[in-house]
């Protein structure tokens, strides 16, 4: 990456998008997945599918459940960012 | 040799003699003491065989005799079982009083197996919690009251709630005070600039979402993380050269996951996308509500209401001694407001802030003193549901609850606090009790007395930490004032008032 802003958009080959690309979405298909499993085991399994349609409580556990992971989800990403710069994580200080 | 075996077997012989005569004494004070007490002797074997009950099977296998426990023992066990009981039983009692009140209110608010599905499009309603630490001891006490015995409660009636948590005195009036500011800045900045009504907002930025849909041109590689990272150079279209929207900017997740994705105009179908049931009722004070755990967060929920409605809009700085001067009757009551005090502790906060990172929570902005002068929030129309720009119903409109903390502390204290202990089955009817007129929404108009509300609980409070509190000018210990045209807004939680209507 450009140090202090200078030199611009690094030129990227198409293969190295392409990878990137892949690797965004892969992130983004685990976070997903794994939102999609804590969330359904907490509030749909433990209710033992007692109505066809979501209820009330349901509803809101979801909700909340989902709000809750994006947001640890968030902070957690922030901490490790900060964490990779200061090259606290045993990675080289950039 | 053979003359000193002689003797010394003759020797022998004497000693044998003496031995003998020695065993006979011994013999005959024997025989004896066991005529004289010959009563036991009979009934030692009879008393043996009744200490306990063997088998001879578990004899030869070396078990124990069982018999009855010794006297101290017995004791011991006695008062275990009492103990143990008396902590089962409660516990017992709590968990049965709970679940009665959890099933009720599930069945009431039509919730779980039996109630009629929720709409996707609506929010339930919310509650904002407002948990302050109870004097010297630690948040998790406070916390535990809502976690133990509120929590199960709301959750039964499928009801939102937001907890704030305090971490020093102050940090609930402040946050309420900056809370009304800021959506009294709102609304002046709505006044002043022909902006719209936040409802009209809402609406037009959802139509805004929609028409830009035929202009999105993806050709930049979607991060999810665009929403954390720093808004970086604007991007360029090769072809028009007009700088492109971020995705991030014009879609929502909404917009791509599940059922939205593959049906985009629900929010059209759902008729002005998601509303919070707070949202459509009538009377602001039908909206929500406001739980405070403990007196201490009462307190400071009413005194930063008081700071935010009728305090000024700014933090007063040196201003502060003009406005002293427009009321000059009232500065004798309050020591606090003393131009060159204030000063001074304006300068000592510049010099804490310099020495530590976490700034101090800032001062009042009006005194209790000042509540009768000042002007109530003109910017405001306190009738109507006030709503903030992300077109959330403000909560200081919405009824309150006081939960009264039975925390107690100090030895000489102990046999109160075993006392608590042990009947904490009393504590969880009253907390139900309470907690239910939240869910039914059992609710009157506030009086000026209601200021008082939950005052026992300052009896428990630690003798040494109140009399800290007066020398730091703490607002816990303080009395509490409340200004009546304030107080005509607000209405309070009261259980007896949905006992009456049941009664009629």
């Amino acid at each position: 990456m450009s140090f202090l802003g200078f030199g611009g958009q690094p030129q990227l080959t198409s293969e190295q998008k392409i990878q990137g690309a892949e690797a965004e979405l892969d992130l983004v298909t685990n976070m997903f997945n794994k939102l999609v499993e804590t969330c359904h085991s907490k509030c749909i399994a433990s209710n033992k599918y007692t109505d066809g349609n979501l209820d009330k409580t349901e509803s809101l556990c979801i909700d909340r459940c989902v709000a809750k992971y994006f947001e640890t989800n968030v902070k957690v990403g922030e901490n490790m960012q900060s964490m990779g710069k200061s090259g606290a994580l045993g990675g080289v200080p950039k | 040799m053979s003359e000193t075996s002689s003797k010394d077997s003759d020797k022998a012989g004497k000693i044998d003699a003496d031995s003998k005569k020695l065993d006979s004494k011994a013999l005959d004070s024997k025989s004896a003491s066991s005529s004289l007490n010959s009563a036991p002797k009979l009934q030692e074997p009879l008393k043996k065989a009744n200490l306990g009950y063997t088998n001879p099977a578990f004899e030869a296998m070396g078990l124990p005799r069982l018999k009855l426990p010794s006297r101290n023992w017995s004791i011991f066990w006695a008062t275990l079982s009492l103990v143990g009981g008396a902590i089962l039983y409660d516990k017992h009692q709590q968990k049965k009083i709970r679940e009665e009140y959890m099933t009720k209110i599930s069945l009431d608010s039509q919730v779980g197996a039996t109630g009629k599905p929720f709409d996707i499009d609506r929010i339930p309603r919310k509650l904002t919690i407002f948990i302050a630490p109870p004097p010297s001891d630690y948040l998790e006490e406070s916390l535990r009251i809502f976690r133990k015995y509120l929590k199960p409660i709301i959750n039964s009636a499928a009801v939102d709630f937001e907890v704030f948590t305090e971490e020093r005195q102050g940090d609930i009036r402040y946050k309420v005070a900056q809370d009304i500011r800021q959506l009294r800045k709102e609304y002046l900045a709505r006044q002043g600039g022909n902006a719209k009504l936040p409802q009209e907002k809402a609406i037009t930025a959802l139509d805004a979402t929609q028409k830009d849909e035929s202009f999105i041109k993806p050709t930049s590689v979607f991060h999810w993380s665009d929403n954390i990272k720093s808004s970086g150079p604007p991007v360029y279209d090769h072809e028009t050269l007009e700088p492109i929207a971020k995705l991030s900017t014009i879609l929502t997740p909404r917009d791509l996951l599940g059922v939205f994705s593959k049906k985009m105009n629900i929010e059209q179908d759902v008729h002005g996308g998601i509303v919070g049931e707070d949202e459509l009722v009538s009377r602001p004070q039908d909206a929500g509500g406001v739980i405070c755990i403990g007196r201490g967060a009462y307190k400071e929920y009413l005194t930063g209401l008081h700071e935010g409605l009728l305090g000024p809009l700014e933090e007063p700085q040196i201003k502060t001694t003009a406005k002293i001067e427009e009321v000059p009757t009232e500065i004798a009551d309050s020591d606090i407001a003393t131009p060159s005090k204030i000063e001074k502790e304006i300068e000592k906060e510049k010099n804490d802030e310099d020495e530590k990172k976490i700034s101090p929570i800032p001062k009042p902005y009006i005194t209790p003193s000042q509540y009768a002068s000042a002007e109530l929030a003109p910017e405001l129309d306190l009738s109507v549901q006030l709503k903030n720009f992300k077109n959330e119903p403000a909560y200081f409109q919405q009824p309150i609850l006081v939960v009264r903390s039975y925390n107690l502390l100090g030895f000489l204290n102990t046999p109160e606090r075993i006392k608590r202990f042990f009947q904490k089955r009393y504590q969880t009817q009253e907390y139900c009790k309470e907690i239910s007129s939240v869910i039914y929404e059992c609710k009157r108009p506030m009086d000026l007395k209601d200021v008082d509300l939950c005052k026992e609980e300052e009896t428990d409070w630690p003798k040494k930490w109140v009399e800290q509190g007066h020398e730091k000018q703490s607002l816990w210990v303080a009395d509490l004032n409340a200004d009546q045209r304030v107080v005509d807004h607000l209405y309070i939680f009261d259980s007896e008032v949905c006992g009456k209507e049941d009664k009629q």
